[in-house]
């Protein structure tokens, strides 16, 4: 699945992101709901800026074709959000990444990042229940082909998401502790 | 029974090398602007630090961030990243070569393989891309300055003149 096979607006009726309204997957507890914090995790070198210990802005590039992955807090455990993290780490080492390591987590409230829109109101992300077979909590942001097709455009509104979630990542530790 | 000549050839042999670093050789600690002289042996120096001289040294090391790109391959983030193409690697770095800003900016690859120049600091955000098309794109925000962006710049014509009049307010 990636944000193309989600519309991101109705050609009839103009609605911005149609699909967040059902289910867009069989193994998803149900549709992402406003209250909703979205956890992505971060990991080095790939998102960090090194000297800063701060996200990159490409961190979030993603959201304009693949979808930006996230947990959902209220549908897992943050045991779990770590163990997947650990073993995402595993894998890409296992498959030659030698210098990748998780430095942490940051979140996001699903109602911020519905609620970044244009100088027109119209939506910029839509946000989706994309559940795996081995991670239902998953979820997806994909910015709206509007907002995608320009490059300019991509990066006003990559900055905005990335201002929506936690500036510094919260290590492991602190997020399991952090509760 | 050995000849003088073997028992002085292995007397030889048996010493170490000497390895000592000549005085010359390790830079001492240095401040940019101050004048500095130094006995090299044979003759007498005199020299200062340009005033660039650690700016000139990190660019080096951005430089060297950027041609590191060059050993990605497809899949190189994990989740199906594109490599940066050589084109869109060497743009950035002849970009960020011809870069005058007082501050330099950061390096970051995105998984469509976009190669990025960015800054982020003191409410100002200026975020610039290449694909290797010939052409950068570009978003810039900053404090009480209408935002800035260019879909279509030439990576030939340099840095846009209003760009880089925003990227002298980062200091």
């Amino acid at each position: 699945m990636g944000c193309k096979d989600f519309p991101s607006k109705d050609s009839v009726t103009g609605q911005d992101c149609p699909h967040e309204l059902n289910s867009v997957s069989e193994h998803s507890p149900g549709i992402v709901t406003d209250d909703e914090d979205l956890v992505r995790a971060v990991f080095s070198p790939i998102h960090i800026n090194e000297v800063t210990g701060e996200l990159d802005p490409s961190a979030f590039s993603d959201v304009k074709d693949k979808g930006l992955s996230t947990d959902r807090e209220s549908h897992t455990t943050r045991e779990s959000i770590v163990n997947r993290a650990n073993n995402k780490v595993e894998e890409d080492k296992a498959s030659g990444k030698t210098d990748r390591e998780l430095v942490g987590f940051v979140k996001a409230c699903c109602a911020d990042i519905r609620s970044i829109v244009d100088e027109e109101n119209e939506r910029c992300f839509c946000v989706y229940d994309t559940g795996l077979a081995d991670n239902s909590a998953h979820s997806d942001t994909c910015q709206s082909e509007k907002h995608s097709s320009s490059r300019s455009s991509g990066k006003k509104f990559r900055k905005r998401l990335k201002d929506k979630f936690s500036i510094s990542p919260l290590s492991p530790e602190s997020y399991l502790a952090n509760t | 029974m050995l000849t003088g000549t073997e028992i002085m050839f292995l007397a030889t042999a048996a010493v170490p090398f000497k390895t000592e670093v000549p005085s010359w050789a390790t830079p001492p600690p240095v401040t940019v602007g101050e004048q500095y002289n130094r006995d090299i042996g044979q003759q007498f120096v005199s020299y200062s630090i340009p005033e660039d001289y650690t700016y000139t040294i990190d660019k080096n090391k951005l430089i060297d961030k950027l041609y590191s790109y060059l050993d990605l391959g497809d899949d190189w983030d994990g989740y199906g990243g594109k490599a940066p193409s050589l084109k869109a690697i060497l743009e950035a770095t002849n970009f960020l070569k011809s870069l005058k800003t007082k501050v330099l900016p950061y390096t970051m690859l995105s998984g469509d393989g976009e190669v990025g120049l960015y800054w982020e600091q003191d409410g100002y955000f200026v975020d610039i891309g290449f694909y290797g098309d010939g052409e950068y794109s570009y978003y810039a925000e900053g404090p009480n300055l209408e935002p800035l962006s260019s879909d279509h710049s030439e990576v030939s014509m340099g840095l846009d003149a209003e760009l880089e009049e925003f990227l002298s307010n980062l200091s």
